[in-house]
This record gives structure tokens, C-alpha cells and sequence, in this order.
């Protein structure tokens, strides 16, 4: 026995052909089936053919510039995916390259914390000179009027700071402590100004953070012929520290 | 490789192209909201285009409605308010389109200007609607609906025939409301 969906079935020609038939008996001869076949045979029609056309071309436009990113996006992730290899080669020798640059070439950024740090850490009493640094200490003393301003070399230590290894000379004279510090390599003090007198010099304070020396003066130079850096640090004036590196001779 | 891309991105877009206004269609008609029905339509088709590998090659604008639907069911449909007469017996008893004791009135339709199909369509049910978008206006069969919208064929065709009845009647409202026709109890 048909139903009326089989009428829905049969307009829309989706009844195999023995059912079809069927079908198509009793639309002929029940007059209600005759109509109703009718009905959805032109509210089919009707519906296909009045339904509006919709504007879509803008958003057409929008869909190609999403494609256009998405390929543009799965371009990039191919080359990625491609050459992943050579990209972290390039990224590691990068990094090893700068690295080398940053030491020999550029120089260090350092700021006067690091020297601090340093300063504090190898107050004396530091290593006890021994006979060979006593040695030395001596004649560099010998050879400048210091000896006789009663500066004496009371320790020698070594550290590293930024990378780069250095020697520090703890001093003392009737004014109070004193320490040199000769760094090897070329060490830039950020905290640092140029001094308007004699523009090879940078001075600064500094602060050391277990010393009786809160505030010390620092001058500093640059030797860019040995690739040395060297930092007297004092409590007292830039220009008396200046004077005592030059009667040192370190400057 | 490279050329292999540009040939699959030109191949799916003179595609998609040709059938977008169906796209673009039935996305306004499922969402009945311009602003959603672009949103909808545009991830279709970047949809369509991630997956256009698998396509096999039949029927493209049917492939592509199955996505939209889907995409609709899936994500939109849960954002849309208003009553969802989903939950009706699908199976249930079939009314016919036209009354008993009324003869189809081709006066009707040949009285009826576009709008009203689309405001007919707006008032029936999204599952009836949905059944009635993909094969009367889009053209697709019987198993391309029950593929597109994940029901078995027996369920489109009662939602077919349930959807067309509402439409009539909505259509006779806005005749009737319009005076193109006359209430026969009148």
C-alpha cells in the first residue's frame, strides 16, 4: 500500500521503476492522490525556480584571500619542514659565531654589579702573595715613586668575570685600600662616563657590597693595543686615583 | 611539488567557484544571518580545500554541501536561538500538501513573487529546512542529503515530505495575508 511519501518519492524520481509504477496506478485512479502529486509536483517546481539568488561575490573575494594566506602559510611550513636541518645549522652557528664576535671582536658589556660582585667577593685577605708574585709586585712598585708613598701590594687573586679571566692586585697606602684589576680582554663599562678631561679614561662609582669602601671611585681604561681592560678602584678622588695609575704605571 | 599545488589550488577554486553561490545560499539559508552565513560559507570552502585531496571526483557541489551542513550542525546550529523542532517524530504520520477538499491551486504560485519562498523556508524547522534546501533548491539526491546531514534515506524522505507541507501552508498564509488568494471559509 503507497503513502504519500512515496508521492514525495516518486516527483522526485527516487522509486525503483516496479515501485514506480505502482504508484504512478494510484495516482491515476484515487483523484486525492491525483492532487497531492500535483501539489508537490509544483511546489517543487515552484521552489526550485522562485528561490532567490543571493549576492555572493564579496564573500567569494573573502574566501580567495583566506586561500591565498593558507597556501601562503603551508609555503612557509613546506620550507620549514624542508630545510629544518639547515636552518638549525645556521641558528647554532649563529649562536657560536656571535659568541666569538662578542669576545673578540666587539668586546664585552659588562656593568659596574659585575665588578662589585668581584670586587666583594676577593676582599682580602685574599691569596697570600707568593714569592714569585712578591717578586713582581716589587718591582713594579720599584719602578714608581709608590714605594716610597708607602703603597704595598697586599694580595693577588684571579677570577673570572664576563667571560673573560682577570688578576686583581689588592693595594693599600695611608689612605686607605686600593685595588687593581687587569682584565683580559676589551670590557666596556656600561655605567661608565667618559671623562671631559682626558677622553681614554671612564670613570664611575662603584658599590661593594662587603667592603668598608660602600662608594668607590673607579677609573678605567681600555688598552686596545694589549686587548686589556684596567679598572683602579679607590676610596677617593677620580684625580688622585688617576695620579696613583700613572705613578704606577698603568696607565 | 610546487607546480603539483598551484594546478590542486587552481582545480578546487574554478570548482568552488562555480558552485559557491550554492554555498553561499544554503549557508544564509541554515543560519539566517548574513554575518554567520559568511563565516560559515568561508570555512567551508577552507575546509573543502584542506580535504580536497580526498574528494573523489563525483559530485563536487554535493561533496561541498555535505561540509557546510555539517559544519553547521556541528558549530553553528548550537548557537542559534529561537524553538528547534528538531525533536519532532520524524517517522510520524505524513499530512498531506494539499487539504482534502482543496484542488492545487496553480493561482498561487503563479500570483507569488521570490521573497516568500525564502520567508516559507525560514519559518519550517532546520532538519525540515534542510531536507527541503538540499533537494529542491539544490538539486541533490536522496542519498546525498542522507549523506550530507548523517540520517538514513528513509528519515530524509519523511522529512522531505514533512518540510514540503509546512511550506505549503506557510505559502498559503502569505497568499492568504498578501489577498492573492481567498480563506475558503470565508
Amino acid at each position: 500500500m503507497s503513502d504519500f511519501s512515496d508521492l514525495h518519492a516518486l516527483v522526485d524520481g527516487h522509486l525503483p521503476s516496479s515501485e514506480a509504477a505502482k504508484v504512478r496506478e494510484w495516482v491515476k485512479s484515487d483523484p486525492r492522490a491525483q492532487a497531492e502529486f500535483e501539489a508537490i509536483s509544483n511546489l517543487k517546481e515552484y521552489v526550485s525556480t522562485h528561490s532567490l539568488r543571493y549576492e555572493s561575490e564579496e564573500c567569494w573575494k573573502a574566501c580567495v584571500v583566506r586561500l591565498n594566506g593558507l597556501d601562503r602559510s603551508r609555503k612557509v611550513e613546506g620550507f620549514v619542514g624542508r630545510y629544518a636541518w639547515a636552518l638549525c645549522s645556521i641558528f647554532f652557528a649563529s649562536i657560536f659565531v656571535g659568541h666569538y664576535a662578542v669576545r673578540n671582536v666587539k668586546g664585552n658589556d659588562a656593568q659596574f654589579k659585575d665588578l662589585s660582585t668581584v670586587f666583594g667577593a676577593h676582599r682580602h685577605p685574599g691569596n697570600p702573595l707568593s714569592s714569585e708574585q712578591q717578586q713582581q709586585a716589587d718591582q713594579m712598585l720599584k719602578r714608581s715613586k709608590l714605594l716610597r708613598a708607602g703603597l704595598h701590594i697586599v694580595a693577588v687573586s684571579r677570577g673570572i668575570t664576563q667571560d673573560l679571566p682577570f688578576e686583581r692586585f689588592d693595594m693599600a697606602d695611608h689612605a686607605g685600600a686600593l685595588a687593581l684589576f687587569r682584565i683580559h680582554g676589551d670590557l666596556n663599562f656600561e655605567d661608565t662616563t667618559e671623562d671631559p678631561a682626558d677622553p681614554t679614561i671612564r670613570v664611575g662609582v662603584i658599590t661593594a657590597p662587603d667592603s668598608s669602601a660602600k662608594y668607590a671611585n673607579c677609573v678605567v681604561w681600555n688598552w686596545n693595543s694589549t686587548g686589556e681592560t684596567r679598572v683602579l678602584v679607590g676610596t677617593r678622588s677620580t684625580q688622585a686615583l688617576e695620579a696613583l695609575a700613572s705613578d704606577l704605571g698603568v696607565r | 611539488m610546487l607546480f603539483g599545488r598551484r594546478d590542486k589550488r587552481d582545480a578546487f577554486e574554478r570548482q568552488a567557484e562555480r558552485v559557491f553561490p550554492s554555498v553561499f545560499g544554503t549557508a544564509l539559508r541554515l543560519t539566517r544571518s548574513r554575518e554567520e552565513a559568511e563565516d560559515l560559507a568561508q570555512e567551508a570552502i577552507v575546509r573543502a580545500y584542506d580535504a580536497y585531496d580526498r574528494f573523489d571526483g563525483s559530485n563536487f557541489k554535493a561533496w561541498i554541501l555535505r561540509i557546510v551542513t555539517n559544519l553547521y550542525i556541528n558549530k553553528y546550529r548550537q548557537r542559534q536561538r529561537g524553538p528547534q523542532l528538531g525533536s519532532l517524530d520524524d517517522e510520524g504520520a505524513l499530512e498531506p500538501v494539499s487539504a482534502e477538499t482543496e484542488v492545487p491551486d496553480r493561482v498561487l504560485f503563479d500570483n507569488e513573487l521570490g521573497a516568500e519562498v525564502e520567508e516559507a523556508l525560514a519559518s519550517v524547522p532546520t532538519d525540515f529546512r534542510t531536507a527541503v534546501i538540499l533537494s529542491d533548491i539544490e538539486g541533490l539526491s536522496y542519498q546525498e542529503i542522507a549523506d550530507a546531514t548523517n540520517v538514513p534515506i528513509g528519515t530524509v524522505r519523511s522529512r522531505l515530505a514533512r518540510g514540503r507541507s509546512m511550506m505549503r501552508k506557510a505559502l498559503e498564509q502569505y497568499a492568504l495575508r498578501e489577498g492573492f488568494i481567498r480563506d475558503s471559509k470565508e
